[in-house]
Formats: C-alpha cells, sequence, structure tokens
C-alpha cells in the first residue's frame, strides 16, 4: 500500500502569484525513508502542510495511509508524527507538560518508549520549554513525534538544531523506526543526511519534482571528479571522450567532472605527462548542485 | 479535546484570578464607600450640570445616585467592568488562533488528531467558563459587601444582572472569535474588540443627546445591557438575553467556518 500518494498535486499562494508546489505526483510506499530534496523555498514544507493538511491544495489530491488528506485527516493524524523545521512550542510549558499535554491528543502512548527516547536523547523534561535550547526544542520535537510509534513519521529537516552526537542518536531512532513498518517522509537540504538513512529520494526546485531516484542506483551513477595536476596543455579534443562531463582548468592543471566508468578516460591521460592524479567522490551536495544546472 | 480544555484552564487561571480579585477589591471599595456618598446630596450636584452631560454618563431620569444600583451602576458595572473583562475576552479569542498562528504553535497543535471545529470548541468553552466565573463572582461579592457596609442589593437584581452581563460578554467573545479567524495578530484582534466596545458604548452615549440618532440606539450592543435597570427590577428581557446568546452562536459559528477553510 502506498502511505502517501499525491495527484497532481498543486498549491499557489496570495491568489495564484505565488507558487508552491506545482503537479506533484509522489507514490511512498510502506516502510521506506523518502528523502525530499531542495533547496529552501523549493517547496518541501508546502508539501509537508498540505499532507498534514495545515494548508489545502489549489488542485490535485493528496492520500496518506490511504486516506484522503483533508476529509479523514484526524483519523490519519493518529498514526502520524509530524516534526516541523521551526519549533514552536508552548513556551510557558515545561517539557513535563508539553509532553503531558501532547500525550493527551493520542491513545497508543508507549510510555516505556517515551522514558528510552528520553534518556537516549538526554533531555531534561523539568525546565521551561522556554528555558530550552535550539537543540532541546528540537529533541523533545523528535520525543513528541516518536512517542506513540506512529506509522507515517513526517520529518521536516529534522536535525537542523542537533549536535553531532545527538544527529547519531536521532539517526538510529529513524531507523529503528523502519523495522516496525513506520514509513519516513524526511524533508532535508542536507544530502549526506538523505544519503545515510534514506531508501530513495524525491528531488523538487521551484515547486516541481525534478525526479526520484533510488539512492542505491544514485550511488551507481559513480559521478566522480578526476584533479589531474600537470604542467602539459592538453588539448580539449583529447578529453571528449564519453563520461566526462565537464572540464575545467585549474592553476595546476585539470578538473573532470565524470559518471560511469573511468578506464576510458585513464587511458587517453596516459598519453600526457601527469604529475599526480587524484579520483574522490563528489558529495551529494555537489551532484545535486548538478542537477540544479541542468 | 479534554486535555486542550485542562490545558487552557490551567495557563489561563492565574490571569483569571488577578481579574477577579481586582473586580471583587474595586467592589469593596465601591461599596465601602457608598454609605458615605449617600449621605452627600451627589443628587443635587448632578443637577447643577448640565442635563446632557448626565445622560451621557447614562442617566435617563431613572438613574439615581442615592441607591446602590444606581451608584454602582453608574460608577462601575456598566461600562467599567465590562470594559475591564473585555480585555481578558478579547486576549483569550485572540490567542485561540489568531495568536497561536501568529506564533505558529498552532502548526504543531493541528498536526494532532483533533479537528479544528473541536480545537475552537475547547478555547471557548474555556473562555466561557471564565467569563462567567468572573461576573458570577463580582456579583457575589457585591451581595456580600452589601450585606456588610448595610448598602443591600437585591438577590434578584444581581441574579439578573449576572445573566445579561455575562451573555453581553459571551456575545463580545463571540464577536472576538470571528475577529481571530481571520485577522492576523492577537493584538489587532483586542485591539478592534476594545474599540468596538468602546465605541459601542460611546455611540449609545451619544444617541441620548443627540436627537438626530436617537433612533439608531439599537445599533449599540449596549443596547442590550442596562445594569441599573437590571439591578433595580430585576427582570430579564429574554428577548434581548436572546439576541445576545444568537451572537456568541452567529460568532463562533462564523469563526468555526473560516477557520476550518484557513490555510495555517
Amino acid at each position: 500500500m502506498n502511505i502517501i500518494e499525491t495527484k497532481k498535486l498543486t498549491k499557489y499562494y496570495l491568489h495564484g502569484k505565488v507558487l508552491g508546489v506545482k503537479d506533484l505526483n509522489l507514490e511512498i510506499e510502506e516502510g521506506e525513508i523518502f528523502g525530499f530534496i531542495g533547496p529552501n523555498g523549493a517547496g518541501k514544507s508546502t508539501t509537508i502542510r498540505l499532507l498534514l493538511d495545515l494548508i489545502r491544495p489549489t488542485f490535485g489530491t493528496a492520500k496518506v495511509l490511504g486516506l484522503d488528506s483533508h476529509i479523514n485527516t484526524v483519523l490519519i493524524k493518529n498514526d502520524v508524527g509530524y516534526l516541523p523545521g521551526e519549533i514552536f512550542l508552548p513556551e510557558t510549558m515545561s517539557g513535563k507538560a508539553c509532553l503531558r499535554y501532547y500525550q493527551g491528543f493520542k491513545s497508543n502512548i508507549d510510555h516505556k518508549y517515551v522514558a528510552d527516547i528520553v534518556k537516549r536523547l538526554d533531555l531534561d523534561l523539568s525546565k521551561k520549554v522556554s528555558d530550552y535550547s535550539k537543540g532541546n526544542k528540537q529533541k523533545l520535537a523528535i520525543l513528541l513525534a516518536v512517542m506513540h510509534k506512529p506509522k507515517l513519521l513526517i520529518l521536516d529537516e529534522p536535525t537542523s538544531g542537533l549536535d553531532p552526537l545527538n544527529q547519531q542518536e536521532f539517526y538510529s531512532i529513524i531507523l529503528e523506526t523502519k523495522k516496525w513498518g513506520t514509513t519516513t517522509f524526511l524533508s532535508t537540504h542536507i544530502l549526506e543526511e538523505a544519503q545515510r538513512i534514506c531508501d530513495r529520494v524525491g528531488i523538487i526546485k521551484n515547486g516541481k519534482l525534478i525526479r526520484i531516484e533510488d539512492i542505491d542506483e544514485f550511488k551507481k551513477k559513480n559521478i566522480r571528479d578526476i584533479i589531474i595536476e600537470t604542467t602539459e596543455s592538453i588539448p580539449l579534443s583529447a578529453l571528449k571522450i564519453a563520461g566526462i562531463t565537464k572540464v575545467e582548468r585549474t592553476t595546476s592543471g585539470y578538473h573532470l567532472s565524470t559518471a560511469g566508468q573511468n578506464g576510458q578516460i585513464l587511458k587517453a591521460l596516459s598519453k600526457f605527462k601527469i604529475d599526480d592524479i587524484r579520483i574522490s567522490e563528489p558529495s551529494l551536495e555537489e551532484i545535486f548542485m548538478r542537477f540544479y544546472k541542468e | 479535546m479534554i486535555n486542550i480544555i485542562i490545558q487552557r484552564l490551567r495557563e489561563q487561571f492565574r490571569g483569571v484570578s488577578i481579574y477577579i480579585i481586582s473586580l471583587v477589591a474595586y467592589s469593596l471599595l465601591m461599596v465601602s464607600i457608598f454609605p458615605s456618598i449617600q449621605k452627600m446630596d451627589i443628587q443635587a450636584l448632578m443637577s447643577s450640570y448640565p442635563e446632557n452631560i448626565a445622560k451621557f454618563f447614562g442617566s435617563s431620569g431613572m438613574l439615581s445616585f442615592n441607591t446602590i444600583e444606581g451608584y454602582m451602576s453608574m460608577e462601575f458595572l456598566s461600562f467599567f467592568f465590562i470594559l475591564i473583562i473585555v480585555f481578558y475576552v478579547g486576549s483569550v479569542a485572540g490567542s485561540a488562533i489568531a495568536g497561536r498562528v501568529e506564533k505558529r504553535i498552532m502548526d504543531f497543535d493541528l498536526s494532532q488528531p483533533i479537528s479544528r471545529t473541536k480545537y475552537i470548541l475547547a478555547e471557548s468553552i474555556v473562555a466561557i467558563k471564565y467569563s462567567t466565573l468572573i461576573v458570577v463572582l463580582t456579583s457575589f461579592s457585591l451581595y456580600i459587601f452589601g450585606q456588610i457596609f448595610d448598602a443591600h442589593f437585591q438577590a434578584k437584581g444581581l441574579i439578573a444582572f449576572s445573566v445579561i452581563a455575562t451573555l453581553f460578554l459571551w456575545a463580545l467573545y463571540g464577536i472576538a472569535i470571528l475577529l481571530s479567524s481571520f485577522l492576523k495578530t492577537k493584538s489587532s484582534v483586542m485591539l478592534i474588540t476594545f474599540a468596538f466596545t468602546l465605541g459601542s458604548y460611546i455611540f449609545l452615549s451619544l444617541t441620548r443627546i443627540v436627537d438626530k440618532i436617537q433612533h439608531l440606539d439599537k445599533i449599540s450592543i449596549f443596547y442590550l445591557y442596562n445594569s441599573e435597570a437590571l439591578l433595580r427590577a430585576g427582570d430579564i428581557n429574554w428577548n434581548q438575553a436572546g439576541i445576545l446568546f444568537l451572537i456568541l452562536v452567529i460568532g463562533l459559528t462564523g469563526a468555526i467556518l473560516i477557520f476550518n477553510k484557513k490555510d495555517i
């Protein structure tokens, strides 16, 4: 069953003047961790707000857990955990009171699990929310999102306020939820994060979904950076080889961007006097930026 | 829904307690000085003022400073009392939707399994409960202080006053929650609610002294709230009570409809 299914989902703001998302078609299967990648303003949060029925689509439909996201919103939210991009919780409450308040909306709280998460995140619930640091607010929001072991987790930039240690703990919590069948929809602009925990990623730009990639397939594209150090001038014609997507002249040689097998490229380069050669995997960020340049 | 009600009751408890203590203290002050006022010939002083001034401030001929009902109505209950509680009503209605959207707490609240209708109803139940409590406890304190200082209120009058004053505040809440459903900030809801209340009172007062607009007195919501007549006669005009209740229902229904269509 598709846990999230959108058809031509479109949202315009300000009476059609500003585009949020356009013709978004998504199918996210049960148990997968789906990364929704895009820069600020790409439409990630708009999509999340549409799925949560916080805003209404201009056109198109969204189904969550097999139900209409607007008509069955209350039913859906029983099984959804949401972590907003920016955490705004009632400032006057203590962490404990906040937890109690939000637990009151749900009937299926696993208190043992809650205690375990509190311990793992090293969260002090006795403090007032207003006294929490950004990271601690984030931790509290993570706890509120997972406390009822939801069928669907919707996470908007989940690790933005967390230190590296807590990021690790967060990833392990998310990967744990997958074990009991939770589907995760994760919006992020940290591509390393997507690479680390996602099964598939959807890349969104200017409100439009550019493509959906299986993360393993994505890695198999074998996108590489080749840094060549040479004093010799290599004619561009010699670098017109299948697989080289970009050639840049640097102060000490050349920078090649490549995709696929590199055998032919190395063979061609062997004809020249090369002082040094370094082949590295570009960060997903760089790969992602190349998509945007398309 | 219950958790929202419990939480809001907790959150507002301190503020409402301060309101009640302040109003009860003010009632004590006013009732305690009434015997001294009664000994003075205030009526003669009033009659020395131009007739329109007395009319503007609520004297319609029936009002008398020599009775506790007339005195308390003129000095406290006809306007000042309402104006103070309007701050509470405007504040809670403003917080309920506009304030929570403004502070972006609403996002997380509405990601919980609760309908928007129930959300507003829960907020409104608390506002209605506390505004009723403020009126009832103030009225009760007036009765007790009246007994102590030998300035006896009619129990029937105080009950009638409590009923209409409560409905009047509910009606103002209905207007405020409607404003909250489409305005963007809590402060704008408070400001407009306050301006509406003040404006209505001034307008009714003007209809008493400006002949040309005398027939427009029914436009003012204060036409439905005459504290002096209620305290004196103890009779509730159920048509007027019904109109006040209807304003609450219309305001609340409008707010629910708008909020349900609103992008958060």
